[in-house]
């Protein structure tokens, strides 16, 4: 009984998909028509109820916040800040400001939780410096779009809260755990950029007329790095929930911006409503996979598919290589939100049952669906590359390349090493 | 009718600032053992509030998540009769669900159920707003539907590309307003 209606759920979820239903709302419909099919009980009472109730959650709270804190910040001037603060720090390694855009990324990232912000804010500054200056295209274009994708793995990030909260796993651990993976994925950036010049000693930039960096523009990026400091410290600490800390961002993300008098109740009300937009989409596909994932729980398909693993007596290797490929496939034609929500609910059972810690494989999804963020036909910050720039799609893919096969290597470290993911979790001050 | 959206975007903007001032309200006042009781619910009942009032602007702005690649590679004369039974439908289901949604709240209300917390909250108050935040999303893409049906001008919802786009040319704004 129950295996029919799930293929009855997932024709009706890829018909709605082709179609061009909107997301949350096509979760919705597949689990009200499995639950109709198995013939569940009193359907209307319960979807209210699931509506209601999975927005109603006091971890989730975090995510609105750090959507808003995201805006304030994009709508400042921090992005100039990072660009002049960074450079006289980099311009003596091979490369020279083509680490800009990995360092502002990885510090951007800290403060805002999503990745095409991240791109969009570094690129608005980095770009045109770059070409100015000559640097090789492809390189720049690829240095943002793959470590654009550090936005969804270093806290705060939208992408682990969605993650904590389908899955009940906290969602302080899960920015924690992201926080080395974030470093390491830098460093492996950083590292190819180095080498990449040293082989291409040709294609380096001119050497400039004036020099118009200058050491004392090191202070501008100490606002947005101690905000950092803040945010993840206190959550590290202990002292505050996610979302108190995020609530602490949006007030420093306020002080930031009046600051740099870059604020006014004009961008202040635009990066509000901004805000409730990004997070009503986010929320509403949340409320819809919730009212998915308890027609699949009511279908025993995730109990299903964990006893699927153990009967094929396949290992944590197997299964993570066999669920990279199911990402990469879903990334094709969802954004990563969607992905997240509608997997985790079946996928989590399955490699709990391998011995892999949710904490950890939360970390993996993170990075897998980064890379699905930079794989055609559907990456969103190729889009934001190419709007930019003006290249075609595939140009942006093959500048992308060489970071997309970091972030594949990257998986291999996490997976060969898991301390490197769990260790700040288990250290963290107060559990 | 363009302004019923705007309204509810902006009272779901009025609840998340409302947030966010609780919640820093909260951590101000409690090293001096000041405890703001029921906070952390409030603030989760005022985003239940901006969700599903911001739904609908978010609706009116053309910015909600859908796939559109198999869509739009189709004629035009064929995606249009798609779009309207899109619309046809989400009006159907938004007011199912504004229902029950409504049904759930009076209970709440007829029940006297209360948030589980030191002050107790009537679950009604948040509980009801669902079926307002419904309902408005279930009027406007009905009157998108009835535009369609009348051969009027549809409205276009982002992709994934037009959002990408519309981030950059905010960005590039940005830079220049400065």
């Amino acid at each position: 009984m129950t295996f029919p209606a799930f293929l009855v759920m997932v024709a009706v979820l890829v018909a709605l998909l082709a179609i061009g239903f909107w997301v949350g709302l096509a979760l919705l419909v597949t689990g009200i028509v499995g639950l109709a099919v198995m013939g569940a009980p009193n359907i209307g009472g319960l979807i209210a109820g699931t509506l209601f109730s999975s927005i109603d959650s006091w971890p989730l709270t975090a995510l609105p916040l750090f959507l808003l804190m995201g805006e304030i910040l994009f709508s400042s001037r921090v992005s100039e800040d990072l660009f002049r603060g960074l450079a006289p720090l980099v311009k003596r390694l091979p490369g020279q400001l083509l680490h800009i855009n990995i360092l502002g990324s990885g510090i951007l990232a800290a403060i805002v939780g999503s990745s095409g912000v991240c791109c969009a804010t570094v690129g608005r500054i980095s770009l045109p410096e770059l070409s100015r200056r000559h640097y090789d295209e492809q390189l720049s274009i690829g240095t943002l779009t793959g470590s654009g994708t550090l936005g969804l793995l270093i806290p705060p990030s939208i992408m682990m809260i969605v993650y904590g909260i389908a899955t009940q796993t906290s969602v302080a651990r899960l920015f924690l755990a992201g926080v080395v993976p974030g470093l390491v994925m830098i460093v492996l950036f950083m590292g190819y950029v180095v080498v990449w010049s040293l082989w291409h000693r040709d294609k380096a930039p001119r050497a400039e007329a004036a020099d118009t960096t200058r050491l004392r523009d090191v202070a501008r990026i100490i606002a947005p790095v101690t905000l950092i400091v803040f945010v993840i410290g206190s959550i590290y600490g202990g002292y505050a929930t996610p979302t108190e800390s995020a609530a602490i961002g949006v007030a420093g993300a306020v002080l930031l911006a009046a600051f740099q008098n870059a604020l006014s109740w004009a961008t202040l009300f635009e990066s509000l409503m901004t805000a409730v937009r990004n997070s009503a989409l986010i929320l509403l596909i949340i409320a819809g996979a919730a009212v998915l994932s308890s027609a699949l729980a009511y279908a025993q398909i995730p109990a299903a598919a964990a006893q699927l693993v153990a009967d094929m007596h396949l290992d944590r290797i197997e299964l993570l290589l066999a669920l990279t490929i199911l990402y990469v496939a879903l990334g094709c034609f969802l954004e990563g939100v969607s992905m997240i929500v509608l997997t985790v609910s079946v996928v989590v059972p399955m490699v709990k049952t391998v011995g892999i810690d949710p904490v950890w494989f939360g970390i993996f999804v993170v990075v897998v669906v980064e890379i699905a963020q930079i794989t055609p036909p559907i990456g969103f910050n190729l889009f934001i590359l190419q709007a930019m720039t003006g290249r075609d799609i595939a140009s942006i893919t093959r500048a992308s390349l060489p970071f997309l096969f970091l972030m594949l290597f990257s998986l291999v470290l996490f997976t060969a090493m898991p301390g490197l993911v769990l260790f700040l979790p288990h250290s963290m001050i107060g559990h | 009718m363009r302004f019923i959206p705007l309204v509810a975007g902006a009272v779901a903007a009025a609840c998340m600032a409302g947030m966010v001032l609780l919640l820093l309200a909260q951590i101000v006042v409690r090293p001096f053992g000041i405890l703001i009781p029921s906070a952390e619910d409030i603030a989760t009942f005022l985003m239940v509030a901006a969700a599903f009032l911001g739904a609908v602007h978010a609706y009116a702005a053309g910015s909600h998540v859908r796939v559109d690649l198999a869509v739009q590679r189709l004629p035009a004369r064929v995606q249009r009769p798609i779009e309207i039974v899109s619309l046809v439908g989400a009006t159907a289901l938004l007011a199912w669900l504004a229902f029950r949604s409504a049904q759930l709240a009076y209970f709440a209300y007829r029940f006297h159920d209360m948030s589980d917390t030191l002050v107790p909250v009537p679950l009604w108050i948040p509980m009801g707003v669902v079926p307002i935040g419904l309902g408005l999303f279930a009027l406007a893409t009905a009157v998108d539907a009835v535009t369609g049906l009348r051969g009027g001008e549809m409205r276009r919802t982002e992709g994934e590309k037009e959002e990408a786009i519309e981030l950059v040319r905010g960005a590039v704004a940005g830079k220049e307003r400065k």
